[in-house]
């Protein structure tokens, strides 16, 4: 276990209050960072290209950024997108400030930019993830969602990069993220048998969203929405996908994947996927802190700990939180914090697995004590105000 | 909580009366005009000036909206210098002609305080065309009748820049005192505007070096303006605001009246929960020191207030103001006594406070390090206010499903 069972239960504890009390006690867990919108690529089923055009989020700004994740000393993962981050000039330079700060940094790229040097730079760098978009087990599939030549320039990147590990013998987390959509509906197992030869450790899919700025606004008469017979087809690869991932591993599922069909029957409801909006934030290339079509704040103008804390933040949060269309995106949900009793249990869970003296897990259990007692002090001080 | 108690049945030094809340202007940071509240009749408000003469207040302050907007406005000042009290006048100025600045001379006004943005693109663009014109043409007036007038600037992102200006139309104009007071958006009806009014962070640093030259140019021409101490907070409140965790001395200085006759403790806190009572219904010594007053102050200086930078108690922010010689008496010590009994209670607390969370820690075992990380930690986390919304219900709910799963916790230590 890396984490310990009171840090999990002081973290989760927090975004529960957050949620419910309507503060942020908890700071963010992902934090996106889109550095600009430049791509090398116009895929079909991504519109971030038209929009923002210009604007590149200056590295004072990054560095600052960092430097206020790196003072809250919160369990944060940071990923820098885009675009296609490796656009930038400063890329590395903003990966080895991240790193000296001691943050977790990913990248999600689409490999079109990453040669040998590049990769073995990645390698180097000290990531913690580095995320190659993959769309389809066959080069026309996804060429025709991406651009002509993709998928070569893809595969050629993780073949780049776990050559690259396998000779320093350390690295990043090499992972392919697929979203699932109309076109590579039928391949998505076919993805694990090719990644799998090429040296990949991780495989992540998430449903395709149809609008990029309003989530909520997912319409099922969209271009590469999975309808029809296509639902069938879907859920027998879920099947044979679960069934692998029972047996080898190698796929990483955010939740459960049989959503997936409630998603695409638009049947999806709060009760099965509920939004933490204090879990996630995404800040874009003009520094504009945007959730769900809302903003929050400008980093430029007021810095990210100021920006948590507006009003604006307020209004969007409680926008997320009537969410009723879920978007099952990989950001939004802290699902092991949405009830106290569950928390509560998976504390005692973890503690009994855990190979500590007895005494200690008494001393554990009374910080746990501490922690609630908080909370409670807080809501009662409010209830006596009131 | 001994000094408290003594000053509680204090009578306050100022009242701030809004006669009025309709006004002429419609300025971009002030929403009051929109409340249309009820107007008490002048027979109310002689009675209510009877009622604090009789118990000794010293100042009477008619606010608003426009309080000139009253036509009982002169009969209600010079009632006021009748009881023999000092009388000051808010207004924009926009109303005062040479035929009201007549009737403010023969009423016996005492001062009256003129509102001043900065130069007249900054103040007709906040407070709407040609304001500025009329403001400074009154200040004139009142000047050639030889009325003391003040001038009030509400610093924002706007006219911060033009402090300095505002200082020098001040003397140009014959107006012997400035009273900067920072942008706050009680008086918006939309919260959310705030953002608009304050300043950026690389501002306040360009604020703060602003203000060493107002300081030093209103010392130079003769001009009294705010505390120092007072004005070099503001670029901290532009920044974080500011928070008194016990409550501050305003309340017990002054005590601001609305238009309808309600009674607040402060006009940081003029709401239906802290509403002390009214004026029409309630004669004003029966409310001041009533048991819901005293229930209110305790409530506030146990929970802390939500901080403001009024400038109306700028006072509080200089320390010579603070411990007035009324009160040192009142209290039976001198200056320096009452200084080393606060240091000395601040001390026992602090000491007091530290081993009761070392002795809790200890018996956790845990580093001497870590043990100490925890005091500190914990002295720090005291001082930061959370201000959370919730629903009664909603938290009524939550306290139980804690109390349950600290049941759960206890349950588990039993077993082991």
């Amino acid at each position: 276990m890396n984490k310990s069972c009171l840090k999990k239960f002081e973290e989760n504890l927090a975004y529960h209050f957050s949620e419910k009390l309507n503060y942020p006690f908890a700071m963010p867990h992902w934090i996106y960072i889109s550095l600009s919108h430049r791509c090398t690529y116009n895929c079909q089923m991504c519109g971030v290209v038209k929009i923002l055009q210009g604007y590149e989020l200056p590295f004072k700004i990054v560095k600052d950024t960092f430097d206020t994740i790196a003072h809250w000393r919160w369990d944060c993962v940071i990923t820098l997108t885009g675009g296609e981050p490796f656009l930038r000039e400063d890329i590395f330079k903003i990966i080895e400030y991240g790193v000296k700060k001691k943050l977790k940094i990913e990248v999600i790229s689409n490999g079109a930019l990453i040669n040998k040097g590049v990769a073995e730079k990645i390698i180097k760098s000290g990531l913690r993830n580095i995320a190659i978009s993959l769309d389809g087990a066959r080069e026309e599939t996804h060429d025709h969602i991406r651009e002509k030549g993709a998928f070569k320039k893809a595969v050629r990147a993780l073949q780049y990069l776990s050559a690259a590990k396998k000779q320093f013998g350390r690295g990043p987390q090499i992972s392919v993220w697929t979203t699932i959509m109309k076109e590579n509906v039928a391949e998505l197992f076919d993805i694990i048998e090719l990644v799998r030869d090429i040296g990949v450790e991780c495989l992540v899919y998430h449903p395709v969203i149809v609008a990029q700025d309003d989530m909520q606004n997912t319409s099922p008469d969209a271009p590469f929405w999975v309808r029809g017979d296509n639902i069938r087809v879907l859920k027998e690869q879920i099947d044979k996908i679960v069934d692998y991932r029972d047996k080898y591993g190698l796929v990483a599922f955010l939740h459960d994947p049989y959503l997936w069909i409630k998603y695409f029957e638009n049947t999806l409801t709060k009760d099965d996927w509920k939004c933490n909006p204090f879990v996630f934030i995404n800040i874009g290339p003009d520094g504009e802190i945007r959730s769900c079509g809302s903003s929050f704040g400008n980093i430029k103008d007021i810095g990210l700990d100021a920006c948590l804390t507006t009003s604006l933040a307020d209004v969007a949060r409680a926008k997320m939180k009537q969410c009723t269309r879920p978007c099952l995106q990989t950001c939004w949900a802290r699902p092991e914090a949405d009830y106290l009793d569950e928390i509560v249990n998976t504390f005692i869970k973890d503690l009994n697995q855990e190979l500590l003296p007895e005494e200690r897990k008494r001393i554990v259990v009374r910080e746990a004590l501490m922690l609630l007692d908080k909370y409670e002090k807080l809501i009662k001080n409010r209830l006596s105000l009131s | 909580m001994k000094s408290l108690s003594k000053i509680d049945y204090l009578f306050p030094k100022e009242v701030i009366v809004s006669v009025t809340s309709r006004c002429n202007l419609r300025c971009r940071m002030c929403d009051i005009w929109k409340s249309k509240k009820k107007e008490l009749t002048t027979e109310i408000w002689k009675r209510f000036i009877d009622d604090i003469s009789a118990v000794g207040v010293k100042t009477i302050v008619f606010s608003g909206g426009e309080p000139l907007l009253r036509q009982d406005i002169f009969e209600l000042i010079a009632y006021s210098r009748e009881k023999k009290l000092n009388v000051c006048l808010t207004s924009n100025g926009t109303l005062i002609d040479n035929d009201i600045a007549d009737k403010l001379l023969s009423s016996g006004i005492g001062v009256v305080n003129i509102s001043l943005e900065g130069p007249s693109e900054v103040h007709n663009y906040l407070r709407g065309g040609g304001s500025f014109e009329k403001a400074v043409a009154a200040l004139e007036k009142l000047r050639q009748r030889g009325i003391e007038t003040t001038v009030a600037t509400v610093v924002s992102r706007y006219n911060y820049r033009y402090l300095k200006e505002v200082i020098k139309f001040a003397d140009i104009y014959g107006a012997t005192t400035v009273k900067f007071q920072p942008f706050s958006n009680l008086f918006l009806e939309d919260k959310t505007k705030r953002d608009k009014f304050f300043l950026l962070p690389q501002q306040c640093e360009y604020l703060a070096e602003i203000i060493e030259s107002v300081i030093y140019i209103s010392q130079k021409r003769g001009i009294s303006t705010n505390p120092p101490s007072y004005l070099r907070k503001m670029p901290l409140y532009f920044r974080k605001g500011i928070r008194f965790s016990k409550g501050c001395k305003a309340l017990f200085y002054s005590c601001p009246v609305d238009s309808e006759g309600n009674v607040f403790p402060c006009w940081m806190l003029a709401r239906k929960d802290m509403l002390i009572g009214n004026i029409a219904q309630d004669r004003f010594e029966k409310l001041w020191g009533s048991n819901l007053h005293k229930e209110i102050k305790r409530k506030i200086f146990s929970y802390g207030c939500p901080g403001c930078m009024m400038s109306c108690y700028d006072e509080i922010f200089d320390n010579r103001h603070h411990n007035s010689a009324k009160i040192r008496k009142l209290l039976g010590i001198s200056f320096y006594q009452r200084k080393l009994h606060n240091l000395a209670r601040m001390l026992k607390s602090f000491i007091y406070f530290s081993i009761l969370r070392i002795r809790f820690y200890t018996r956790a075992k845990l580093t001497f390090r870590n043990k100490l990380k925890r005091v500190f930690t914990h002295l720090k986390n005291r001082k930061v206010r959370i201000n959370i919304k919730i629903e009664k219900k909603e938290a009524e709910r939550l306290v139980k499903e804690i109390e349950k799963a600290k049941r759960v916790l206890k349950q588990y230590l039993e077993e082991s």
